[in-house]
């Protein structure tokens, strides 16, 4: 193929994933609301520092734009571990996620049973424990989000565990089995 | 003699009783003799309660737990579930657990009460995953899910705040078990 066809191939697939996107958000109930709480279960992987066990997180969410795509949230999250309880050993977390898509499909919805968005992210996040060890970075994907209303739910979240003080040398992993956010204001 | 040697060589393996197994819960289905469906949840294992199972191995690990199960609703008021549990987070897969349960709705019909609470009684295998897959203990299991919302009717239904206690078979210890969420799809 010539370079001037491949590249009008390729402008011509970014308008098609736009156009989707953009009417996708047209069709879909998005959220009136930029300001929510969220609920998470996750975990960490050996090397971390993370105590193991499961992580409850409760969170203050804002989503000041409404761009179907690289539209930023942001969030304030405490992770306690709950199961066995142990608030001494809390994280603190600011996390960055940025909208990849909104795609809209029958097929969504019918999973949904309502109206729904696939918004895949990414997300970066900056990790203070509340005990032993130092503060943490964090690099993740969040490919299982679906959109509906006012509420944005996401499972199977993984993320890369960084080390800021040694040059973003890679720790461990963590997951977060699902996070479901609510907007109300 | 050889009659008996030709049936014996006909009578199915675990497979072909699994298969046979499948084949009538399916027809049953189609039937609309029971509803089949799908779920998804988080569990957590306590800690080991004695030092006695931790030297043995046989102490479970704290840690993020995936469940995934299929479910069969036989009556108004039973469903069996098989299910697997799977440790996701420090090690991925380290731990597994198989396990099966019969679960009574305390609130009203499963096919058509929107808010119920679940009692479930079962039997959960552990399977150690270092270096091969070794059977680690066995365990009956007692939960209660106090809060269920939806139902089969309704193709979707979420268990919240569900928790259990775990009988060591051998030993007689017991632990605790949490799920904070399981969703159901029928």
């Amino acid at each position: 193929m010539r370079p001037a066809s491949r590249a009008a191939a390729r402008a011509a697939l970014a308008f098609a994933l736009a156009a989707a996107c953009l009417a996708g958000l047209a069709a879909s109930p998005v959220q009136r609301r930029t300001l929510g709480f969220s609920v998470a279960a996750e975990g960490y992987g050996e090397g971390t520092g993370v105590e193991a066990g499961e992580l409850a997180a409760l969170g203050l969410v804002l989503e000041p734009f409404r761009w179907p795509f690289l539209a930023p949230t942001v969030s304030a999250i405490a992770s306690v571990p709950a199961f066995p309880w142990d608030p001494g050993r809390s994280l603190l977390e600011a996390r960055l996620d940025l909208r990849l898509a909104s795609v809209r499909s029958g097929a969504i919805d019918r999973l949904a049973r309502e109206p729904a968005l696939y918004a895949p992210a990414l997300s970066a996040s900056w990790l203070i424990p509340l005990g032993p060890g130092g503060s943490l970075a964090a690099a993740g994907a969040r490919p299982l989000v679906l959109r509906m209303g006012d509420g944005i739910y996401s499972i199977l979240s993984p993320a890369l565990i960084l080390d800021p003080s040694d040059g973003l040398r890679p720790l461990g992993y963590s997951i977060e089995l699902f996070e479901f956010s609510y907007f109300l204001f | 003699m050889g009659i008996q040697r030709r049936a014996s060589r006909l009578r199915p393996g675990l497979p072909g009783r699994a298969f046979l197994a499948a084949s009538l819960a399916l027809a049953a289905s189609a039937a609309g003799a029971l509803d089949l469906g799908l779920s998804a949840g988080a569990w957590s294992f306590s800690r080991p309660v004695s030092a006695a199972r931790a030297e043995e191995g046989r102490e479970i690990e704290p840690g993020l737990y995936a469940r995934a199960g299929a479910i069969a609703g036989i009556a108004s008021r039973l469903e069996l579930e098989a299910f697997a549990v799977g440790s996701l987070a420090p090690a991925p897969g380290r731990e597994l657990f198989l396990g099966a349960e019969a679960t009574l709705p305390a609130l009203g019909s499963r096919e058509k009460s929107y808010f119920n609470l679940f009692a479930s009684l079962g039997y959960l295998r552990a399977l150690r995953l270092e270096g091969g897959l070794e059977p680690a203990g066995g365990y009956l299991s007692l939960r209660v899910s106090p809060l269920a919302i939806g139902n089969p009717s309704y193709g979707r239904r979420d268990r919240i705040f569900s928790v259990g206690a775990l009988y060591e078979l051998g030993s007689g210890e017991v632990s605790l078990t949490w799920s904070v969420l399981t969703f159901d799809f029928f």
